[in-house]
């Protein structure tokens, strides 16, 4: 059957509403009575709460709840999906500046503030740590684990010293990643309400499923009473992953019984969840001839107050650092530490740039140092598809091969720079996709229409187009046929979560089965209604046909049911089995490409060309696939090249647009994208996922084309003016 | 106190609070919620509206300095059913993804367009570098905007 | 701000003479009302969120006449302090005296901004990373105050006594700028940064007297602590440049003079390189136009 949607630049299903500016966003939500929350926060990294005194704030006209620790309703007030070490407030003690220490609901928010400006906390500060490697062997303990070891995860295989000794070149450094922010457009913003014994929360969330059993666990409701809606986020890339600040309006609506919007602003939001920084230490092997004989890495992520997301990061940082090339002897010592800053989490890419950073930089070095091209020393070292490049995970589902030779036609690789000019590639591979569980709902209406339902969110990355032209290539129906709902527990089917890169490829495969399934009880109702035996029936684009007849979708519900009544229910689960069995669900590839120059008197560096091969299996919408890849490279180059998070004291100094540098849009020229179709992918249509992959190579990238102009190495990012002076100047700090 | 001005080509009168924002009254009170709020600094451009063919932060102006000007927000382009050529331009370039910045870019590149066609695509980055956007990584915004421009070049005989 | 989008402002006073807003300050009496003087609100509103000044009582400058416009008072530019950046980069007779001050003011932060905010402004709230600073400064501009009951005149150089801080008085209004103009100016200006606000401004001011450059000045704001104009840098200086090398050294030894801030830029002695960096090439063109005029 040829494809009449999937494969088709066709437009995306949410761009009317999104130019005219009827979308709707949480914060566009009107609900009755709704009345305004507001967070007051402690000033100091580490200390001792001695008393809360809110009397006073209590007489603020206008209040309506102030609550505490010891206030907040509900038998659990401790979350965290990994370590559940994260109070809703401050349970005696603050970790960081800027932790949620009261909240306060009022009719409004000039009062809300006002109360807040009442609030009398007493602190007894306690001495901090807000460096990572002062944390990892310091004295000061954020919790009570040794090393302030939050996680730590071990990959690796054979004698690694044994086989280093044997190498002809090593490659040393340590390489520093800065503490990041994603930078979502949309702040943290969650609408709480409690109404006939369900807990309703409309939040910017990524993973609504998620945030629900949370939610049921915090305030001891069944999952059926607990209803988390997320309509259009806007912005995530991770950040809005899991549960936020969803548990604070919640127990403020559960305080005063009347719901709570809880808007933050960007400020708080850079307080509520950050990126991982991290030191890798590395040291690679290679013989002369440019193949690894060993590699050897600690990694030490900053963690921040509260683990969150942070082990999975560490454990994903370990089996994403060695690259998908064949090592013989590896070792990756990954640990999450805890340290007196706000608490990290999920954002794109996952411990893989963090730790990209420095192996792939150490690849280009070692090209250098052997006299081989950046491209040959991949190759040489590269896995083949299907072979497995971490014993026991999925066998490689891509041919990096061919996605380099892409890489290298789209960076004219071959052709001579312009003077001051230089080039740098990268690659990564990432285990994603996360855990394979998804449902899928298709309600087939009487006129032959579909209306979808997902659990995953969209949030930008195109999902509901996908979904649609997934669905309408398998039913036979047109993008206007479809309407695709999203992210409301209360209304879809089960998701484990949006990220990870995985909607096209799991939701994808059970809204596959959903078709199929959907299909299959029309042939059945067919055949009662038109009087037809199964063996004659065979599919037709939006029907079925039987001998020279055709029946359409509509005309067989119709009949079936009875003039327009009706509808016909499709499902479809995904579980870890069957193709999903074996992790990941797929590999994502992460292939860039650089061009840059430097101003050498100013620090300043300019991109002047950026080129990525999305390896996505088939690109069920190559407009999206280009817009996921030019997305999460711009968002890595601004990593590269300017974005850091910056403590002093224990306090954030630069936690606003200001003094955080976000791209620009006169921050890219250029830019080629290379979509490799080899239907290699375990999703439908042999589809892999994209979005992540392209941000995680684009630093080392960078880096690398760097050192060819400054004769340097440069191992701490961001690559900014001053970081680029200090770098051509040796200077440490 | 009490303002008077033009929404979208309809006047309103406006009993309001003295610290209202323009962004407020209209997401508040006018319910024209298309414009965001985002850094609430000036810097983002996702508030962005046109006061008297200007653009401007409304997260940051006062309504009471609203008084007697032309607001035109994201809601008001489309007229009698037909999109905006600019609305049309980042249709076909999918100059937008999570969308929560697009009126505020929309707007930035009417403001642009209004000022005249002349504008080089290095002029028009220029402008467009005032608007932040996380999601695009801006060229399709760019791409947009230089289709929008060129159209209405060739429209009105400038170029 | 919290996502909340109400200041907390009690009363908006709309003066339309500037005895007006002599006699607020002197009728009010009250020590809690301190009265908050803005025009765009751009510095004024954005400092008040931020809480850094207190915003209930603001008195709106707009309405007073004698704020606005722009004319040409033979070798002087007097522009009205509550212009907007919009206007006088779209000003006629800036782009006809001044066009490197349109094309400074055309520079600043995004259009929004520049829709909205005011020269008086941005010379009042002091910010370091100014675009306007050095400019105003390397060309010898005055602002006149209105102070009680009268004007009084001052230089911008030494306007400011530190970040956020211009030497006013309670009441003090800037009413306008006066920059020196005429066919005899050269003007170069260099605005550098990767981050919103410029990093270091340097502007270079120079007159000719037919052939012979008979007054030469350059200021650099941004890096330094406060605006500051070169000791070293004159117009003896500048006629004894040779070569690149020459206009290295003069930049290396002005650069030498300022002193530098620690911020988020980085350290003082970085902001010293760029700043030589700066400077160098500020020089290096206005030395070109200089030389294109006296060929």
């Amino acid at each position: 059957m040829t494809s009449r949607l999937v494969g088709n630049r066709m437009a995306r299903i949410d761009g009317l509403s999104k130019v005219t500016g009827s979308a709707t966003y949480v914060g566009d939500l009107v609900i009755p009575g709704t009345c305004e929350g507001i967070v007051v926060r402690s000033p100091y990294p580490h200390a001792v709460i001695s008393s809360l005194e809110l009397d006073r704030a209590r007489a603020v006209p206008g209040v309506l709840a102030i609550i505490g620790y010891a206030d907040l309703p509900g038998p659990d007030h401790y979350y965290g999906h990994v370590v559940p070490d994260h109070p809703i407030l401050a349970d005696g003690k603050v970790r960081y500046a800027g932790e949620p220490v009261v909240a306060i609901a009022a009719n409004d928010g000039v009062s809300a503030m006002q109360a807040a400006r009442q609030v009398e906390v007493r602190y007894e500060e306690l001495p901090f740590v807000d460096r990572v490697e002062d944390a990892a062997d310091g004295d000061v303990l954020v919790h009570d684990r040794p090393g302030n070891v939050c996680a730590q995860s071990v990959t690796g295989w054979s004698d690694v010293d044994a086989a280093m000794s044997t190498a002809d070149v090593v490659v040393e450094g340590e390489y520093r990643y800065p503490n990041t922010y994603a930078y979502a457009m949309e702040p943290y913003i969650a609408v709480a309400s409690f109404s006939g014994g369900t807990l309703t929360v409309w939040s910017s969330a990524q993973h609504p499923f998620v945030v629900r059993t949370t939610l049921a666990r915090c305030f001891g409701l069944p999952l059926s009473r607990v209803r988390v809606a997320a309509p259009l986020v806007g912005g995530g890339y991770g950040s809005k992953s899991f549960t936020k600040i969803e548990p604070l309006a919640a127990a403020l609506t559960l305080t005063i019984g009347r719901p709570v919007r809880l808007a933050l602003s960007i400020e708080e939001s850079v307080l509520t969840t950050r990126g991982d920084g991290a030191i890798t230490r590395l040291r690679t092997g290679f013989t002369a001839d440019g193949h690894i004989v060993a590699r050897d890495a600690t990694v030490l992520l900053d963690t921040g107050a509260y683990a969150e997301s942070s082990p999975g990061v560490a454990e994903k940082a370990s089996r994403r650092l060695g690259g998908p090339y064949r090592i013989p002897a590896l070792r990756v010592d990954s640990s999450a530490i805890y340290t007196n800053t706000p608490p990290a989490s999920s954002l794109r890419g996952f411990g893989a740039p963090q730790v990209v950073w420095a192996s792939e930089q150490q690849m280009n070095v070692a090209a250098e140092q052997l006299g081989l091209d950046q491209f040959e020393i991949r190759l040489r070292n590269l896995v083949r598809p299907g072979e497995a490049h971490i014993p026991g995970y999925r066998p490689m589902d891509a041919d990096l091969g061919g996605d380099l030779e892409l890489l290298r036609d789209g960076l004219a690789w071959d052709s001579p720079c312009r003077p001051g000019r230089a080039r740098g590639i990268a690659l990564s591979v990432s285990d994603a996709g996360y855990i394979p569980v998804s449902t899928a709902e298709i309600h087939l209406n009487s006129d032959g229409s579909a209306t979808v339902y997902s659990g995953s969110v969209e949030m930008g990355q195109g999902s509901a187009t996908v979904i649609a032209q997934v669905v309408g290539e398998e039913l036979g129906l047109t993008m206007d046929q479809i309407d695709v709902l999203q992210g409301d527990t209360g209304t879809v089917p089960f998701e484990t979560s949006t990220g990870a890169s995985r909607t096209t490829t799991l939701a994808g495969a059970a809204l596959v089965q959903a078709c199929e399934d959907t299909k299959e009880q029309l042939r059945v109702f067919a055949c009662e209604a038109f009087g037809l035996e199964m063996s004659e029936v065979i599919g037709d684009c939006g029907g079925i046909r039987a001998g020279d007849k055709r029946y359409l979708w509509a005309d067989i519900i119709r009949a079936w049911f009875g003039g327009d009544r009706g509808a016909v229910i499709g499902r479809g689960y995904v579980r870890q089995a069957g193709v999903f069995a074996q992790l990941p669900p797929f590999w994502e590839v992460g292939c860039v490409g650089v061009e840059v120059s430097l101003d050498a008197q100013t620090g300043v560096v300019r991109i002047e060309h950026l080129v990525t091969v999305g390896d996505v299996g088939k690109a069920i919408n190559p407009d999206l696939v280009e817009g996921q890849d030019l997305g999460a490279a711009v968002m890595g180059l601004g990593m590269a090249v300017y974005e850091e998070l910056v403590f002093a004291d224990g306090e954030l100094l630069n936690g606003n647009i200001v003094d955080y540098r976000v791209p620009r849009a006169s921050d890219i020229n250029k830019f080629t994208s290379r979509i490799a179709e080899r239907a290699d992918g375990t999703g439908p249509y042999g589809v892999k996922g994209s979005g992540e992959g392209a941000l995680n190579p684009v630093a080392p990238a960078i880096a690398s084309a760097l050192t060819k102009l400054t004769g340097r190495r440069h191992c701490r990012a961001p690559l900014s003016p001053v970081q680029i002076w200090r770098d051509l100047y040796q200077l440490d700090g | 106190m009490r303002t008077t001005c033009v929404v979208n080509a309809t006047g309103v009168d406006i009993e309001h609070e003295a610290g209202e924002t323009l962004l407020s009254v209209l997401r508040a009170r006018l319910g024209l919620t298309g414009a965001k709020l985002s850094c609430d600094m000036q810097v983002c451009g996702v508030c962005t509206v046109l006061v008297d063919d200007l653009p401007v932060s409304s997260c940051t102006l006062l309504f009471a300095d609203c008084a007697g000007g032309r607001i035109r927000t994201v809601e008001g382009l489309a007229a009698d059913g037909k999109l905006h050529p600019v609305q049309k331009a980042f249709l076909s370039y999918n100059a937008f993804q999570c969308g929560y910045c697009t009126p505020g870019q929309i707007m930035t590149c009417v403001a642009l367009l209004e000022h005249g066609t002349h504008f080089t695509y290095e002029q028009v980055t220029e402008y467009l570098s005032g608007t932040l956007c996380r999601c695009t990584g801006y060229l399709p915004i760019r791409a947009a905007a230089e289709a929008a421009r060129s159209t209405a070049a060739t429209t009105s005989g400038e170029k | 701000m919290n996502g909340n989008q109400i200041l907390e402002v009690e009363s908006i006073y709309r003066p339309s003479s500037l005895p007006e807003v002599s006699e607020l300050f002197s009728q009010v009496r009250n020590p809690d009302i301190e009265f908050a003087l803005y025009a765009g609100g751009t510095e004024l509103l954005q400092a008040a969120k931020l809480g850094f000044v207190d915003a209930r009582h603001l008195v709106d400058l707009k309405g007073i006449d004698k704020l606005h416009g722009t004319v040409l008072d033979t070798d002087e530019l007097i522009i009205g302090a509550t212009s907007t950046y919009h206007e006088v980069c779209s000003s006629a007779q800036v782009r006809r005296s001044a066009p490197a001050f349109g094309t400074v003011c055309a520079q600043i932060a995004n259009p929004r901004v520049r829709s909205v905010g005011t020269l008086g402004g941005n010379l009042c709230f002091g910010d370091p990373h100014s675009d306007l600073a050095s400019f105003v400064v390397a060309c010898g501009a005055t602002v006149e105050i209105w102070r009680g009951d009268g004007f009084i005149s001052r230089p911008l150089d030494g306007f400011w006594s530190g970040p956020y801080q211009a030497e006013l008085g309670p009441g003090d209004v800037v009413t306008t700028v006066h920059l020196p103009v005429g066919p005899d100016v050269v003007v170069e200006h260099t605005r550098h940064g990767v981050r919103e606000r410029p990093s270091v401004t340097c502007t270079c001011f120079v007159r000719l007297e037919g052939q012979n450059t008979c007054e030469a000045r350059l200021a650099l704001a941004g890096a330094t602590i406060v605006p500051s104009l070169s000791v070293a840098f004159d117009a003896c200086a500048l006629d004894s440049i040779e070569d690149s090398v020459g206009i290295d050294e003069l930049a290396h030894t002005v650069a030498t003079e300022f002193q530098y801030s620690e911020d988020l830029d980085g350290p003082a002695e970085f902001k010293k390189q760029l700043a030589a960096t700066t400077i160098g090439r500020t020089v290096e063109r206005s030395r070109r136009r200089v030389c294109e005029r006296q060929s």
